[in-house]
């Protein structure tokens, strides 16, 4: 699918004011198609506009503009919130960046086919000396997606126990939240090893794994006794143990999409290899499946922005004074982001409930009488943004074992380097 | 401040060096203006200083929670506290103390109880509530399926403040100025069409069919018999009339049995052509030329034909009764013996030369008409129209119509001292006052200062209308006697002379010819010794106390003046008699000599 014709001058426009330097614009586009556009499409001296527009036109052809407008999506959020509507114009006019995303199964299913196509082609003892060389780059893209895969996998354990113990189904039940612990750091120690033995990550990691493990045994001691102070009073000493490393993994889930380095597989290939067609077409096949990734990540980004930000109007729209107009105008904002969340994901229907609740609340703000009122579409308003921003990290988590798929073969091609 | 009065989760960290805000407002003002920062900054060297500056702020926060007492308060402050935790361990290279939960520093006992007050009576300021209403509004519209609930005027402008707040009501604001502006545009365009239409129809359309509708009158004149299709084009004219300039309807055209009574043409032509029967009674044709159109038969009662022309006219069995004939010009015009000009307002038409018929009966037909108002009579119609009957004439309709409202008007306007009372006095001298019912008594030779030094002010409508003429003329004279006599006053002898013209023409009507004669013979004629009317009435003041050879002499000036009398000759008549008559009639027939009748009046010698 392409531009919208009616928004696409906008699009070049904003982009161009946005990026503001053709040396940006080149490292992007590079970024995202591993082509220098200076060399394929346009040129550094033109407008920076006409040269989005000129890239653009470039990738239409194949069909890759997607490609850069997903790189943009995430230089604007990495660049502050002010970005927002330069985001939510490239998505209206290029629904397939976050909405319409191309199903990843299919893409990593086209990276194996060629992969394998790949594998079972002879190659010529110059060429393999070559690839040989890039064993290091091949070693790196097997341990990029293992370790996506690792802190999604860890992340989720820790989000799955924080909503359980946040929304109550397991408070004053000492013994569940004692299981949902002993749950989360079962799955996390699972996925650990992946970050590799005895590193730096691995180690932080089993840090906190450590500090939660007797807090499981002391409730499921106090869930015995049946003294729901101590209960309470360690629920509390969890959260305050994994909120931080939620917060941190989620950064570094983000960061390990950022830097999956599949499309590092053909970068500067052998003479021989650049006019077959397997390769050319795989070529295709991992630049196209790095942005459908880096889209997951990046909703997966902007929930959790959103989850961490939620507490914070809440807290400040109950201050009365002169702070209040400027968190209603917080709020005003934040509720619109939300709805524009929600609506990135038109099948799982989050949008009606987002409007719902936001609009509950907004009424309810406007008289003082209402206030007790404004309770319940809170919490609906917080279980939602929660269940929104779980459910996109299970899509994730999803995709992350489906990518680690490329695994196999890549290991396959070592073994083969190895062996020779 | 405590020493622990921040503490972290799990182990107490000593903030003393963290000097706490001053309240929670300036909290939340820092809290913005870091949000800010941080989001601009994105280089990670430079985020190594921002964490700096957000861990300094996270200490400085925790440690205002010792002046926090309001709930609110403190959950607000405690939730800035963790959005900075938060922010702090997504920025490069966290330390270990970033990964403690930080908890606001607790207040008093005092100061929470306070607080606790505070905070029950809290409301949300006007603002606010004007935004979430604001709000609510816009999402009304939105659910109503964005129909009706637009903004407009102070309404629209207060919500524009509020735009960039909240997606719906940017959408309200947009689609109430898009409405706004749907409006002005249609309204430009109907005003734009409507401006064409009216020009269209002022210079294209209605000439079209104020031509068509002469056309018609034109073409089917001589043929329309009952006078309905010649009606019905002149009623067409007369509606579009006041778009139009006047219509040239003259020629040879035929108007028989054309009912149009209140018809409103401005100055018709209708010269040249024939009326039969045809009824245009309270109609208004003022400044209309009627001239050489021969005018049988028809109604013309109480219309206005002031300034119209009639002449060469050839008129039979007509009415003018009541008509406004004001400078209507009738002269050398043939008018039948059953003309009737009865309470018409003849107030300086013009007579000159006008043949009637030998049998015209003056008497009825010019009745309550003040014919003397009119110019041009010859001597033998004068003598004719001095047999009319003038009876009530104060209460007629010509008088409040045209002379009483007329003089209000001129007392309103009057600049010069005494003008309005003389005018008012002249007005009704010249209309005529009624002769008085019994001689007056001789009165006692009074100066003018004793008249003016006993004058009584006496209401206007407790007089009658002699006494109110002999009240007025007495009020002009004493004022400018008054101001004559002031240094600074300029010469007002001619001025005075005028008046005192009028005070003894109304003192001569009212039966008090000596007082007249001795102020026309020694403060009026001295000075208005050019005037031919003074001179007239001179010669009719001294002609009525009989000294002859005066009256004479100054008859005889004014005959070498050349004045022509006209009203005198009906207010004065009890006094014109005899040789002196004979004397006046000849002055008037050596000005107005009776002209042979023109050839298209049959049988008329008058």
């Amino acid at each position: 699918m392409s531009i919208l014709p009616n928004l696409r001058p906008l699009v070049t426009k904003d982009i161009g004011a946005f990026l503001n330097d053709s040396d940006k614009i080149r490292d992007l586009v590079q970024e995202a198609t591993g082509e220098n556009p200076h060399v394929n499409w346009t040129n550094p001296t033109l407008p920076l506009g006409k040269q989005i527009s000129d890239v653009l036109t470039g990738l239409e052809e194949t069909k890759a503009d997607r490609w850069l407008l997903t790189y943009v999506l995430i230089a604007a959020l990495e660049n502050g919130p002010e970005h927002d509507k330069l985001r939510e114009l490239i998505v209206r006019a290029c629904p397939e960046t976050l909405i319409t995303t191309p199903k990843l199964q299919q893409q990593v299913e086209r990276v194996l086919a060629d992969l394998q196509q790949f594998l079972v082609t002879p190659v010529p003892p110059n060429v393999r000396e070559e690839w040989r060389l890039k064993q290091t780059r091949l070693q790196a893209m097997v341990q990029d997606t293992a370790r996506l895969f690792a802190y999604k996998s860890l992340h989720e354990s820790l989000h799955g126990l924080k909503l359980q113990l946040t929304f109550g189904e397991v408070l004053g039940q000492a013994t569940e939240a004692h299981i949902a612990i002993d749950d989360a750091l079962e799955r996390a120690t699972l996925a650990t090893p992946l970050l590799g033995a005895d590193t730096d990550e691995e180690r932080v990691e089993l840090e906190w794994m450590a500090a939660l493990k007797p807090l499981g045994t002391q409730l499921e001691a106090a869930a015995a006794a049946q003294d729901g102070n101590i209960e309470r009073d360690l629920i509390e000493q969890v959260r305050d143990l994994i909120w931080p490393h939620l917060i941190r993994l989620n950064g570094h889930v983000f960061d390990a999409a950022r830097k999956l380095s599949l499309p590092a597989i053909v970068e500067d290939p052998p003479l021989d290899f650049r006019t077959r067609p397997e390769f050319i077409d795989l070529g295709y096949a991992v630049h196209d499946l790095k942005p459908t990734v880096l889209a997951r990540a990046l909703k997966h980004r902007m929930w959790q922005d959103a989850e961490k930000e939620l507490p914070l109007i809440d807290a400040l729209l109950d201050v009365p004074g002169p702070t209040k107009a400027e968190t209603i105008n917080d709020w005003f904002r934040f509720k619109s982001r939300i709805l524009w969340l929600a609506e990135l994901d038109p099948d799982a229907g989050w949008s009606v409930d987002a409007r719902t609740f936001a609009d509950q609340i907004s009424d309810a703000m406007a008289d003082a009488e209402e206030r007790d009122r404004i309770n319940i579409p809170r919490e609906n308003y917080r279980k939602l943004i929660a269940a929104c921003f779980f459910a996109i990290g299970a899509m994730l988590k999803a995709d992350c074992v489906m990518l680690r798929k490329v695994n196999e073969p890549l290991n396959a091609i070592l073994q083969e380097l190895d062996r020779v | 401040m405590s020493e622990t009065a921040a503490t972290t989760a799990g182990s107490p960290a000593p903030v003393s060096a963290a000097a706490p805000f001053e309240s929670f407002a300036v909290l939340h003002r820092e809290h913005s203006e870091l949000r800010q920062r941080c989001g601009k900054t994105k280089a990670d060297a430079l985020r190594d200083g921002v964490a700096e500056n957000v861990r300094q702020f996270i200490r400085r926060a925790a440690a205002t929670g010792v002046t926090l007492g309001e709930p609110s308060e403190r959950k607000g402050a405690q939730a800035i506290i963790e959005y900075w935790c938060s922010e702090l361990l997504g920025l490069p290279n966290p330390q270990s103390g970033d990964f403690k939960r930080v908890r606001l520093a607790e207040p008093s006992d005092t100061l929470q109880a306070a607080g606790a007050t505070k905070a029950a009576n809290a409301r949300p300021d006007p603002e606010t509530r004007d935004v979430i209403r604001l709000a609510a509004t816009a999402r009304l519209w939105r659910d109503s399926g964005k129909k009706g609930f637009l903004l407009t005027g102070d309404a629209l402008s207060h919500a524009a403040k509020f735009r960039s707040m909240d997606d719906d009501i940017e959408k309200l604001v947009h689609a109430s100025q898009k409405a706004l502006q749907k409006i002005w545009m249609i309204s430009t365009i109907a005003a734009i069409g409507g401006v064409t239409a009216v020009l269209l129809f002022l210079f294209v359309l209605v000439p079209l069919l104020s031509e068509r509708a002469i056309v018609a009158i034109k073409k089917t004149a001589l043929r329309d018999s009952n006078g309905e299709s010649v009606r019905d084009s002149l009623w067409q004219l007369g509606l579009y009339q006041p778009l139009q300039k006047p219509y040239d309807l003259s020629g040879n055209i035929l108007y028989r049995e054309v009912k149009a009574p209140g018809l409103k043409l401005n100055a018709p032509n209708f010269s040249s052509a024939t009326f039969i029967s045809v009824d245009l009674q309270g109609s208004d044709l003022h400044n209309a030329s009627f001239s050489n159109t021969s005018i049988t038969g028809s109604n013309f009662n109480g219309a206005n034909l002031s300034l119209t022309q009639f002449r060469e006219a050839n008129i039979a069995g007509t009415s003018f009764a009541d008509a406004g004939l004001y400078r209507a010009i009738f002269d050398r015009a043939c008018i039948g013996e059953d003309v009737n000009f009865e309470g018409a307002d003849l107030r300086l038409a013009s007579f000159w030369g006008a043949t009637f018929d030998d049998r015209f009966p003056f008497d009825s037909k010019f009745r309550n008409s003040p014919w003397w108002l009119a110019e041009g009579w010859n001597s033998r119609q004068i003598a004719a129209l001095l047999t009319a009957e003038q009876a009530g004439f104060f209460e007629s309709k010509g008088f409040e119509k045209h002379i009483w409202p007329a003089h209000v008007k001129e007392r309103a306007a009057a600049n010069s001292p005494g003008a309005s009372e003389n005018q008012l006095a002249w007005d009704l001298a010249t209309w005529g006052l009624p002769p008085p019912a019994t001689p007056p008594l001789p009165s006692p030779s009074l100066s003018l200062d004793q008249i003016c030094s006993s004058r009584v002010t006496v209401r206007a409508s407790e007089l009658s209308r002699p006494e109110l003429a002999l009240d007025a003329a007495e009020e002009a004279v004493c004022i400018v006697q008054r101001l004559k006599k002031s240094d600074s006053a300029p010469n007002l002898t001619w001025n005075l002379a005028n008046l005192q013209d009028t005070r003894a023409y109304v003192l001569l009507q009212s039966g008090r010819s000596t007082e007249a004669a001795d102020i026309y013979r020694n403060e009026v004629t001295p000075i208005l010794d050019k005037d031919g009317g003074a001179l007239f009435r001179a010669a009719v003041a001294h002609q009525a106390i009989d000294d002859r050879d005066l009256a004479l002499a100054f008859l005889k000036r004014s005959v070498e003046l050349r004045y022509v009398p006209s009203h005198e000759m009906h207010t004065l008549r009890a006094y014109i008699k005899g040789d002196f008559q004979k004397a006046i009639y000849e002055q008037i027939d050596r000005f107005r000599p009776s002209m042979p009748p023109p050839a298209f009046c049959q049988g008329a010698r008058s």
